[in-house]
């Protein structure tokens, strides 16, 4: 074992080095580069939250949607991880080399406040319409397939099922729920059809007179609509069989086991504001540049409650309110033909949001640094050049 | 001294040039008369450019001052019917009105008002529409139709003080206090209403009296008058101050056709009718003292005049001429090697860019904000930051090689901008969420200074390639052109990055995230990433001298899509104009420094391997 050991340090020594060598950033970049160019380029058909998650946040990419390649989250985790080894075993220490390690320490910082907001920030937005409140924010984004137990007289019994169990032949299950779900036909934005009565198949309800017509996505997520096809097993006979569920579209889908009712429901994921607050819009300003029907500024005047206590706070543009963690901001607005006005807020809890800051003033000083060390001579011309 | 003296001539020459000689009736106090036009207080003379602008596709109209053309659009009808103020180059878009095509594609609103009449109930259904599912000649149609009605109400909007009504009866004239056969306008009786309301009363009386009783006079100029607040108060031509409280201006229609008018606006209105019964009457003195007690009366004088100023200036073009005559001087230098004319052309660059500095501070002083809050002033701003760059190179190298890169960016930078003013006023307000100085002041400028410097560090790619190719042999002159390429890059990679982040923390302010994939911020994103690759390749050893000089100098390819490019994707939070003859330059811009770059460094390598072969 002994006399292996400094093979092997020499092994990792050479992994190492070849790991934090500059080639590999060089050649991620150039291959950062024509993601961020496909990627944009797809913006345009496919709306920018799709192809963010198809080439910016994927682990992997479908090249012309047949040849599977590394995604961008792929090439940004190969660029942290060789700028850290770069940092950590390859990098000197001396006052030369000073601003870019600073800058590379930066981007690192960077890196891990990235990280943090793709895997831990939650965004949403909320509606209230002038004079109405809400405790909810919903995620268009993000899809949730909901079983409600309507049989508690005071409350209902919601069982929610993520995004990521809506694709074809996913099981849903859930231990209040006697029966199971099988999904047999799932599309993220869908109109319906009338069609004439089918014949054929275990259709139930409104679905036997209607199709599904898959559509392309909108590039807004808000303006897609879900529609999805399950089969119910393990309810009342009546209710068992295939089933049609939509968003906003048709009615809704009840099935019966046990004696009790259950509501199937497809739309976006619903969070509830933390420590039991709510928001009520006492007035929503909408100014415009006079004459014209161009937004100058805009605002909310919210009260918040918050068991039993109660506070004001006004939101507006480029002013957001920040509290328990979550940001609220000014987002759009809605104004009916009657003269009603709505507020539109975006909510955000990102555990990384500080991390742009502090890199940002890191990678500054960095490449600001590195010139001052390297073109001494150049700047201490410019200098006396005004100075004279 | 010499050369002192031969820029103040060419400075004379240039201001002699944009004079106009030959005056017929004084504009210059109509010109600097406020109006508030899309949200904004501004001159009449701005206002009459940036809808001439949109009709005629210039700011002067045949010899005339822009203020001159609204002056006769404001006080003659048969005249405006006939100017031909209209440009459409669009054969397309005459076909389907049935318009004749002219040969100079201008065209009257006497030719185009009934065409327009005749296709009104398509070009509504077009109007619905979406702008991505109208074609070019939709579109064009949609917009020509636009101007027409706002020219026609350009046209009436005014008309309240036209002397063009007659009596001619005596014993009404007298009623009035008037000699028969003067002219009046409708002003004049609204003014007097309580006498045209007596003259009615009085009129009724002695018809009741005496059936055979003829009022056909006082009938015909009932029928005028009766008429004309229907037919012609649409346009918002707002040049009077608004009333208690308010921030919309009004315009003389509003007053008019409102319940009551105050003695403030009556004392405006009067003087406005007097300015133009001078101006009917050809009486330039009293013209001018009654817009004067006009503009004394509105009492809103903020930045108005050195508006008006700034446009007169138009310190921009003269920049121009200055970054032309530098380049040119740069070009002569390459053939003679005279150091004469690499000081003229710095003499040049030098005034061209007090000029255009000048530009920009007069905008910034006018509105108050950064010079950076549309594409037109961007564009100014980076080419300013493109010249100041290269000079500051120029004061490092003395090679006249920061000189050419300064004055070629100055002047297609210019070329760019000025497209860029033909869509109207170039100092419109502001969307709400762009209306914040700092950021503003901050992220906007920071990247629009990494722009610029890209732009430089791009060309300066461009020349690299162009002395590896002439001159492979001398080493030391290619050593120290790669240090300065380098320390250019660098500074472009310092500001792009601050510009970026600042982007996204401006972005986490405003809409709660710091990075959204947006079209705009992933092209910022490219050029750092861009600039990157160069810097790290070289650093790595990956590219030599020939890859990082072609590297940098496709720098210019990420700048342009990263600025014009992405805004073809309609998509995503920052909105701006963009047409689909843009996106051909574009293109064809981008191919074409493609294609040049990749077949210079073809030609610099194989010089370098022809210069390997001969040592060895």
């Amino acid at each position: 074992m002994t006399d292996d050991a400094p093979v092997q340090n020499e092994q990792v020594k050479k992994v190492i080095f070849w790991i934090s060598t500059p080639k590999i950033f060089f050649y991620s970049l150039f291959y950062l580069v024509a993601i961020l160019v496909a990627g944009t380029l797809t913006q345009s058909e496919l709306g920018i939250y799709e192809a963010q998650e198809r080439y910016f946040s994927a682990w992997v990419t479908w090249c012309f949607d047949a040849v599977p390649v590394p995604g961008g989250r792929t090439i940004l985790v190969l660029i942290s991880f060789n700028l850290f080894c770069k940092l950590v075993f390859k990098s000197v220490w001396r006052l030369k080399s000073m601003g870019v390690n600073i800058a590379h320490i930066g981007t690192m910082l960077l890196m891990v406040g990235a990280l943090l907001t793709a895997y831990f920030s939650i965004e949403g937005s909320m509606y209230i319409p002038e004079g109405g409140s809400s405790r909810y924010y919903i995620d268009n984004e993000k899809m949730s397939f909901s079983i409600i137990d309507t049989s508690p007289v005071e409350y209902n019994n919601v069982m929610a099922f993520s995004g990521r169990h809506l694709h074809i032949g996913s099981e849903l299950k859930h231990k209040n729920f006697p029966g199971s779900i099988k999904i047999l036909d799932y599309h993220r934005n869908a109109a319906l059809e009338l069609t004439d009565e089918k014949t054929t198949g275990e259709w139930r309800g409104w679905a036997k007179r209607h199709s599904i017509i898959p559509k392309l996505l909108e590039k807004e997520s808000g303006k897609n609509r879900a529609a999805l096809v399950v089969k119910v097993s393990g309810c009342d006979e009546s209710s068992n069989g295939w089933h049609m569920v939509a968003q906003v579209e048709g009615p809704t889908v009840e099935v019966r086991a046990a004696g009790k009712v259950y509501q199937l429901i497809i739309g976006p994921r619903v969070y509830q504001l933390p420590h039991n607050i709510r928001f009520e819009l006492v007035d929503f300003i909408a100014e415009y540049h006079p004459g014209t029907r161009r937004p100058r500024h805009f605002s909310s005047d919210i009260r918040i409650h918050q068991n039993g206590t109660l506070r004001e706070a006004r939101i507006q543009m480029n002013e957001p309110l920040r509290m328990h963690g979550y940001t609220f901001y000014q987002s759009s607005f809605e104004q009916k033909m009657d003269g009603q006005e709505a507020t539109i807020l975006s909510v955000v809890k990102n555990y990384g949001q500080w991390f742009p800051y502090i890199s940002s003033i890191i990678i500054c000083i960095g490449i600001a640094l590195h010139l001052l060390l390297h073109y001494p001579a150049y700047l201490t011309r410019i200098v006396r050049m005004w100075a004279a | 001294m010499m050369f002192i003296r031969i820029f103040l001539c060419l400075m004379m020459c240039l201001t002699l040039v944009s004079e106009e000689a030959e005056q017929k009736f004084d504009t210059s106090a109509f010109a600097s008369v406020v109006v508030q036009h899309q949200g904004r207080l501004k001159p009449i003379d701005t206002f009459a450019r940036s809808s001439l602008l949109g009709f005629h596709g210039k700011q002067r109209f045949a010899k005339q001052q822009a203020s001159e053309w609204l002056m006769d659009v404001l006080t003659n009808r048969n005249l405006a019917y006939e100017l031909k103020v209209f440009t459409i180059r669009s054969p397309a878009v005459v076909q389907s009105i049935g318009v004749k095509a002219e040969k100079e594609n201008r065209y009257s609103l006497a030719q185009l008002k009934d065409a327009f009449m005749t296709h009104e109930p398509l070009i509504r259904a077009l109007a619905e529409r979406e702008d991505s599912e109208l074609d070019e000649t939709e579109t064009q149609l949609v917009q020509k139709y636009n101007q027409v009605t706002f020219y026609v109400m350009l046209i009436q909007s005014t008309s309240c003080f036209w002397p063009d009504i007659v009596i001619n009866d005596a014993a009404l004239a007298k009623q009035f206090g008037v000699q028969p056969g003067a002219k009046l306008s409708y002003f004049f009786f609204a003014d007097n209403r309580a006498t045209l309301r007596q003259v009615l009363l009085d009129s009724s009386k002695k018809k009741e009296a005496d059936q055979n009783y003829d009022d056909s006079a006082l009938r015909d100029l009932w029928q005028v008058l009766d008429k004309r607040p229907v037919q012609e108060s649409g346009m918002n031509f707002a040049v009077l101050p608004p009333a208690k409280g308010g921030e919309q201006w009004r315009s003389p229609w509003d007053i008019l056709n409102a319940s009551s008018m105050n003695d403030a606006d009556q004392v405006l209105m009067r003087t406005l009718n007097d300015a133009f019964a001078a101006l009917h009457d050809g009486d330039q003195d009293a013209f001018n003292t009654h817009v004067q007690t006009y503009k004394d009366a509105v009492q809103y004088r903020d930045r108005i005049d050195l508006e008006v100023s700034y446009n007169s200036a138009d310190l921009f073009y003269r920049a121009m001429y200055f970054y032309i005559g530098a380049f040119l001087c740069i070009l002569v230098l390459g053939m003679t090697k005279q150091p004469t004319w690499r000081k003229l052309a710095l003499v040049l660059m030098y005034t061209g860019a007090a000029l255009h500095l000048t530009g920009v501070g007069m905008r910034m002083y006018i509105m108050t904000r950064p010079p950076v809050t549309t594409l037109y002033e961007s564009v100014l701003f980076a080419s300013l930051i493109s010249v100041a760059t290269g000079l500051l190179v120029e004061h490092y190298r003395k090679d006249a090689t920061g000189l050419l890169a300064a004055s070629f960016i100055a002047v297609v930078l210019s070329f760019i901008g000025f497209s860029y003013a033909a869509e109207g006023d170039t100092m419109g307000m502001l969307e709400a969420v762009l209306d914040s100085d700092f950021w503003l002041a901050t992220h906007v400028l920071t990247i629009i200074i990494g722009y610029g410097v890209s732009m430089i560090a791009g060309l300066y790619g461009h020349m690299m390639l162009v002395q590896l190719i002439q001159f492979p042999e001398d080493k030391e002159k290619n050593k120290e052109m790669l240090t300065t390429a380098r320390g250019i890059a660098l500074v472009a990679l310092f500001f792009t990055t601050l510009g970026t982040i600042l982007g996204g923390i401006w972005a986490d302010q405003s809409w709660g995230r710091f990075w959204g994939w947006d079209p705009k911020e992933n092209g910022a994103l490219l050029i750092v990433l861009w600039l990157l690759i160069a810097i790290h390749g070289h650093i790595s050893g990956e590219i030599k001298q020939i890859g990082f000089a072609m590297f940098l100098s496709l720098t210019t390819v990420c700048v342009a899509l990263a600025w014009f490019g992405v805004n073809l994707l309609s998509v995503g939070l920052h909105s701006y104009g963009f047409s689909d003859k843009t996106a051909v330059a574009l293109f064809l811009f981008c191919g074409l420094e493609l294609v040049i770059v990749t077949v210079a460094a073809a030609w610099a390598k194989l010089k370098q391997r022809e210069l390997q072969s001969a040592a060895v």
